[in-house]
């Protein structure tokens, strides 16, 4: 997984914006704001990554337990098929 | 060779052999400054006769746009007499193209007019936004001494919005009907206006502090609220005129959006077209200015 191009993270006050830019901007994709949770799973694709590592970074991150692993997954599976069904990954 | 200066939110603009495409709006901005031009403009008479790169950067319904190691050439679909022009990156120069030798007899049409002034525009807009400055799609007048721009969609009433102001008889004075220029000069955030303006015929040659930005929401009932420097700077950059083609550019955008959004006063007007929208616009930024905004 990778961030497109196309798309450039921004923090602005205490919020991140995934803004679009070049072609997405001219097609009027929408800019995307992000918590503070989305914000660390989008910069951890802006290089590529599979779904394995990003799932054990965010472990690390957030020291989730076997009990939280479901939860965790579920929330990541919904980020990502938002940012895919918004063209933001590769 | 024919060179015109003129002169817009500060910058030198310099134009080769295109006066006689020129609207008479461009002439208010003209000055007699010759310096080394910020921007520098050369119009060639059917001069292009490169091949485009292969991928485009950006493929729009009006025009291509290309991206090489040293510039952006921008290519029209549908334009009665220019091929394209280009952009030098690295420095402030770039080259119109026109499609056909224009005869001396033949005086150029409104539409060339109109097209070269657009192209222009879009030619400034590049490069000023290099030098810190961006291009607010908005309508403005000058109230208090300084700038106030209401932003919105196109159809969404930024004029309707203004001619309230002077429906209600305020002080206000046009200041542009669809943008203004906006950057950061020695910490004080400025507007300027522009020889470009929509189809609005509103414009001047001024520049004043810029006040602020209210950003017009359609509705039944009229209420202004205060928004947020993160928020404002968000919303500003996504009205920018100035060009986003790529990372680097919406960048660019984005720091000036963020150097402005702090210096200015800010709000969303939610407003319909009666003349209390207009009320509840003056109170907001009465209400602002009085405590020293």
């Amino acid at each position: 997984m990778k961030i497109r191009d196309t798309y450039l993270l921004k923090k602005a006050g205490d919020s991140y914006f995934l803004f679009p830019v070049g072609q997405n901007a001219v097609d009027y994709k929408h800019m995307l704001e992000l918590n503070g949770t989305g914000y660390f799973i989008t910069t951890q694709i802006l290089n590529e990554i599979t779904y394995d590592e990003l799932l054990k970074k965010l472990i690390a991150e957030y020291e989730a337990t076997e009990e939280d692993l479901p939860i965790l997954r579920r929330d990541l599976d919904i980020f990502v098929y938002q940012l895919r069904e918004r063209e933001i990954l590769e | 060779m024919e060179i015109d200066y003129f002169k817009i939110a500060d910058l030198v603009l310099l134009l080769r052999d295109g006066k006689d495409y020129l609207q008479d709006a461009m002439w208010d901005f003209v000055c007699t400054e010759n310096n080394e031009p910020d921007i520098s403009v050369t119009v060639i008479q059917g001069g292009w006769e490169k091949d485009y790169p292969e991928e485009p950067l950006i493929n729009d319904r009006l025009l291509w746009i290309y991206e090489t190691k040293e510039e952006y050439i921008v290519r029209y679909r549908t334009c009665a007499n220019i091929e394209c022009y280009v952009n030098r990156k690295f420095t402030g120069e770039s080259m119109i193209y026109l499609k056909q030798k224009s005869e001396t007899s033949k005086k150029p049409e409104d539409l060339e007019r109109n097209e070269m002034m657009r192209t222009i525009r879009d030619i400034f807009f590049f490069h000023m936004l290099k030098m810190g400055r961006i291009a607010v799609h908005s309508a403005s007048f000058i109230y208090r001494d300084r700038v106030w721009l209401f932003s919105a969609l196109s159809g969404t009433g930024k004029s309707t919005h203004v001619s309230l102001w002077h429906e209600n008889g305020y002080p206000v004075e046009d200041f542009n009907g669809d943008l203004a220029i906006c950057y950061v000069k020695e910490g004080m955030a400025i507007a300027a206006s522009a020889p470009w303006c929509g189809t609005s015929e509103v414009y001047c040659n001024k520049k004043r502090k810029l006040g602020g930005i209210l950003f017009l929401e359609q509705a039944e009932e009229n209420s202004a609220t205060g928004i947020s420097v993160s928020t404002c700077m968000v919303r500003l950059a996504a009205r920018c005129l100035t060009p986003n083609w790529n990372r680097e550019l919406m960048t660019l955008n984005l720091n000036v959006a963020e150097e402005i959004a702090p210096l200015i006063v800010s709000g969303v007007l939610k407003c319909n077209t009666a003349p209390d929208a207009a009320v509840e616009a003056k109170g907001f930024i009465d209400g602002h200015c009085s405590i020293g905004a």
